[in-house]
């Protein structure tokens, strides 16, 4: 089975907050920093630098959060919406578009809202009331927690980032 | 440790500014363009050989030149200088034959800089966009543009470069490229998040880049790159097309080919090695040397600093590039292994140019001279730039300057090698290299003439820089280190062509000097003529057409007018130097030079004086002992000329001595070239003076003749130049022995004090 096409806007609304918590200056970059993740995500390099000619030097220590934040939550929403396509029967075959209504309005929020732009183009709420998306149990977040992790530290992040990163996507996925 | 904290802060001594002379790292670059558009007239050459040349008409010309030849309409009768003058004549209308063959060398050479000017317009904008660098907007990353505009406003550059990132890249760091007009920086996300995190490494990172720009190494290195790129795609591959049937000769030509790539990629990093540290430098001005750019470049990755790993890297150590920032006096000083390249840059493709040159020239020594003028300049860049700002590294920092030996050993190692390496090597031919020679143990005394010539030259130099440094003390000696450069660069052009020459006709010389000895032992029966090496020295008419070239004397004038000039330098200021330091506090107050250009004058007059007196005991002897019949025949005449010589010689190596003796500073083979060329001088007067004052005085007459001044001006000259270059070679050779039994007693002297009383001695 392949796996899913996430909305680039999903993956966005669900890195950002976890940036503002792991790297909260990175914020003013997050658009553009998202927008060349968007355009080719196979052009992120998280090796360090090269030895370049005329370059600084090869800088070994890693950086910037936001481009592995994206990848990670990319990653992870691949994860939770397999697990949520294997709740659809109980929740019905629309559980997974109710999830990302959910995610996206809680990213359109302005209290997250960064300034002056908008991470996607959010879809708006509707009038009448939706069925409730499947929350994910305790073990079920445990376990995207651990996926997470792994992630990012698959991509050389720094332990305690790593960690602080995992927790943050987490715990937007647990509030979404 | 308790006692350390309560010391007093460090205060390290002001840097020496690597940038107040030129560096030798730009005529690196400039050997290796030679080299490769020395290489592009080879293949050119080979190309029309292959493709161009019509081959009947080519061999039906050459043939009318041999029937030419033959038929005797070259020769003028039975002039003895027919036969030479058949030959120039003959070599010429062959040279016209395969002057077609200049068209194609350099159309080649156009096409390859033609292809290199696109390729270096174009690389920078297939690099940007292969990186994914986008254009750094104000909407992004407001803050860090304001940044940026004023760094490049503190670097100097009259223009701004365009500043574009990698958002995706995590690591902090940056990366200059384009071309003169347009320049770019390149920074990743890392670096752009820095500069709200840490704005001080932020602000190092890119000094160093924009260091790049203001040090033109953006422009040279892409340039450099893209003519190595250009003479791949519009040489090397179609002259690999020509050489697919060629059996062994497309093997000897491919690894040449490989040789030269090697040397250009290596010599290529070890040049942006070298400017990365000059970039740390210039970057580390603002902040001083154990600033925010020592904490970065202290924290970058390190590596294997093992040889091979070493020559392939772009960046040094961070370990030396931190040790750089503190201590730039390695940066005034050229290693063994820089001067090896040098010399093989500089003769790989030698022949090659040599080639062209003489389609258009005669003289196989102005062929030499014409050809070895582009590569001795650029080798004295090298090396001659080195050793002025050696002298200036001592000087500022109160260091002793490098030894001069092991730079020009190394340097004639490399000389040795390049001819080796040089695509004209691919065709098998008689002539033997220099280098196979001394293997063979022949050339031995040829690579120690090469190893003394370049000795002597290297070190003239370093003692040049070493007395106008002095002298100019706090000035800026742009025009002294100009004017040195320029004498060392001709002195190299004519100590190269002349020994290519003669070692190209050494066939010739050996011929030469067997008629010479044959002359010797004709003249023996007549007259007393010495022993055969000392006739041979003298009188060797192929020594003499080379050592009577106009421009050798006058470079031996040069020589020691350049050194001794620093007596004219009246106005001398010391003290405060700031051009001349990095850091503030500086201070240039060197001991002034002990020069004295008066003194090897009047020894050299004295000199010459003494030599008039013994052409007058001479010649009385002569008159008095030796019968009329005898002094009448051609035998004896050339003997009498021959000890008139040998004696401005010894009176030459006299002075030269005598100046040797007195001389006290750094360029004392100066003050004694001076005197021996002064000597030398009122010798040729004597010498030529001498049938006009037997004329008049019979007791000092040789032949009977009239008390009329009938000497020709052109038998002077030539004398002038014999006496005057010979001369030169006699004094320095007593010079330097005089020099170093100086330097030995002197030694000596210091061992024995140290000894009665040894260092710290009676101290409390």
């Amino acid at each position: 089975m392949s796996a899913p096409t996430i909305d680039d806007a999903l993956v966005a609304a669900l890195a950002r907050p976890a940036v503002a918590e792991t790297a909260p200056e990175e914020l003013p970059l997050f658009r553009a920093t998202s927008e060349a993740y968007f355009h080719d995500p196979g052009s992120l390099t998280t090796k360090g630098s090269r030895d370049a000619m005329l370059g600084f030097g090869v800088d070994a220590a890693m950086v910037l959060v936001t481009p592995i934040a994206l990848s990670v939550a990319r990653d992870v929403l691949n994860f939770v919406i397999e697990q949520v396509r294997a709740q659809s029967r109980e929740h019905g075959k629309d559980a997974i578009d109710r999830l990302t209504d959910r995610l996206l309005r809680r990213s359109s929020k302005p209290a997250v809202q960064p300034e002056g732009q908008a991470a996607t183009p959010a879809t708006p709420a509707g009038p009448a009331p939706e069925p409730e998306a499947p929350d994910l149990t305790k073990e079920q977040l445990e376990e995207v927690r651990e996926f997470a992790l792994e992630k990012a530290k698959q991509f050389e992040l720094p332990p305690e980032k790593a960690k602080l990163l995992a927790e943050s996507l987490v715990g937007s996925l647990a509030t979404a | 440790m308790i006692a350390e904290q309560g010391a007093p802060p460090d205060t390290p001594r002001p840097r020496p500014n690597p940038f107040a002379f030129p560096s030798d790292t730009t005529f690196r670059f400039a050997l290796l363009v030679a080299a490769v558009l020395g290489a592009t007239l080879y293949v050119w050459n080979w190309m029309w050989t292959a493709l161009g040349a019509d081959t009947e008409k080519v061999n039906a010309a050459a043939l009318a030149c041999l029937a030419k030849a033959q038929s005797g309409s070259f020769v003028d009768g039975i002039d003895p200088l027919a036969i030479a003058r058949s030959s120039d004549r003959f070599s010429a209308c062959v040279q016209l034959t395969y002057r077609d063959a200049t068209w194609w060398m350099l159309g080649g050479v156009a096409l390859v800089l033609t292809v290199a000017s696109a390729l270096t317009v174009i690389w920078p904008r297939l690099k940007e966009r292969r990186a994914g660098f986008r254009p750094l907007a104000a909407e992004d990353a407001p803050e860090a543009l304001e940044a940026l505009a004023e760094l490049s406003r503190e670097a100097g550059l009259r223009r701004e470069p365009r500043w574009v990132w990698q958002p995706l890249q995590t690591a902090a760091t940056g990366l200059a490229f384009g071309h003169p007009g347009r320049y770019a920086v390149g920074l990743t996300g890392g670096l752009v998040v820095r500069q709200a995190t840490d704005p001080d490494a932020f602000r190092a990172i890119v000094r160093h880049e924009l260091a790049h720009i203001r040090n033109r190494d953006v422009g040279l290195t892409y340039a450099t790159l893209s003519l190595w790129y250009a003479f791949l795609l519009v040489a090397v591959v179609p002259f690999a097309f020509t050489l697919l049937d060629e059996g062994t000769f497309a093997l000897s030509v491919t690894w040449r080919l490989a040789a030269l790539a090697a040397l250009v990629y290596l010599t290529r990093n070890a040049v942006l090695r070298s400017r990365e540290i000059y970039a740390d430098v210039r970057a580390s001005a603002a902040d001083g040397p154990r600033g925010a750019l020592a904490r970065v470049v202290g924290s970058l990755k390190g590596r294997s600093d093992r040889l091979p790993r070493r020559l392939l890297a772009l960046h040094p150590s961070p370990e030396r590039r931190v040790a750089a920032l503190r201590d730039t006096r390695p940066l005034f000083t050229i290693t063994a292994l820089e001067a090896f390249a040098a010399g093989l840059a500089a003769t790989i493709n030698f022949d090659s140019v040599n080639s062209l040159v003489g389609w258009y020239l005669d003289d196989p020594l102005d062929v030499a001279t014409v050809a070895a003028i582009v590569f001795a300049s650029l080798l004295v860049g090298v090396v001659g730039v080195a050793l002025w700002r050696d002298g200036f590294g001592a000087l500022a920092s109160r260091t002793p300057a490098q030894a001069v030996w092991p730079i020009g050993l190394a340097l004639v190692a490399g000389l040795l090698v390049g001819p080796e390496l040089s695509l004209a090597g691919a065709v098998p031919g008689d002539d033997a290299t220099l280098l196979r020679d001394l293997l063979d143990g022949k050339g031995l005394l040829w690579v120690g003439a090469l190893v003394a010539l370049v000795l002597l030259l290297l070190d003239w130099i370093a003692a040049g820089a070493s007395v106008w440094l002095r002298a100019e003390a706090a000035r800026r000696a742009r025009g002294a280190w100009t004017a040195g450069l320029l004498v060392a660069a001709g002195a190299l052009t004519i100590i190269l062509g002349a020994f290519y020459t003669l070692r190209e006709f050494s066939e010739a010389i050996a011929f030469s000097k067997t008629l010479t000895a044959q002359q010797h032992q004709q003249v023996s029966e007549v007259a007393a003529a010495g022993p055969e090496w000392l006739w041979q020295f003298v009188m060797d008419p192929a020594t003499l057409l080379v050592i009577r070239r106009p421009l050798i004397p006058l470079a031996i004038v040069l020589l020691w007018a350049f050194p001794l000039a620093v007596v004219l330098v009246r106005r001398r200021q010391t003290g405060d130097a700031p051009w001349a330091f990095l850091d503030q506090g500086g201070r240039l107050d060197p001991d002034r030079p002990h020069v004295r250009v008066l003194r090897p004058i009047a020894i050299g007059l004295a000199g010459g004086v003494a030599c008039l007196l013994a052409y007058v005991v001479y010649r009385g002897s002569i008159h008095a002992f030796v019968d009329t019949g005898t002094r009448a025949r051609d035998e004896f005449i050339l003997t009498f000329v021959f000890w008139q010589i040998v004696i401005a010689l010894v009176a030459q190596g006299v002075a030269g001595g005598a100046a040797g003796v007195f001389a006290r500073d750094r360029a004392r083979l100066a003050e004694v070239l001076c005197a021996a060329t002064v000597t030398g001088s009122i010798a040729t007067l004597g010498l030529v003076a001498g049938p006009f004052a037997g004329g008049c005085v019979d007791r000092v007459s040789i032949r009977p003749g009239p008390c009329t001044w009938d000497v020709s001006a052109d038998f002077t000259w030539d004398i002038w130049r014999q006496v005057v270059a010979q001369g030169a070679v006699v004094a320095l050779l007593v010079g330097l022995v005089v020099v170093g039994a100086r330097a030995a007693i002197g030694m000596r002297t210091r061992e024995r004090a140290e000894e009665l009383h040894p260092a710290g001695a009676g101290l409390p």
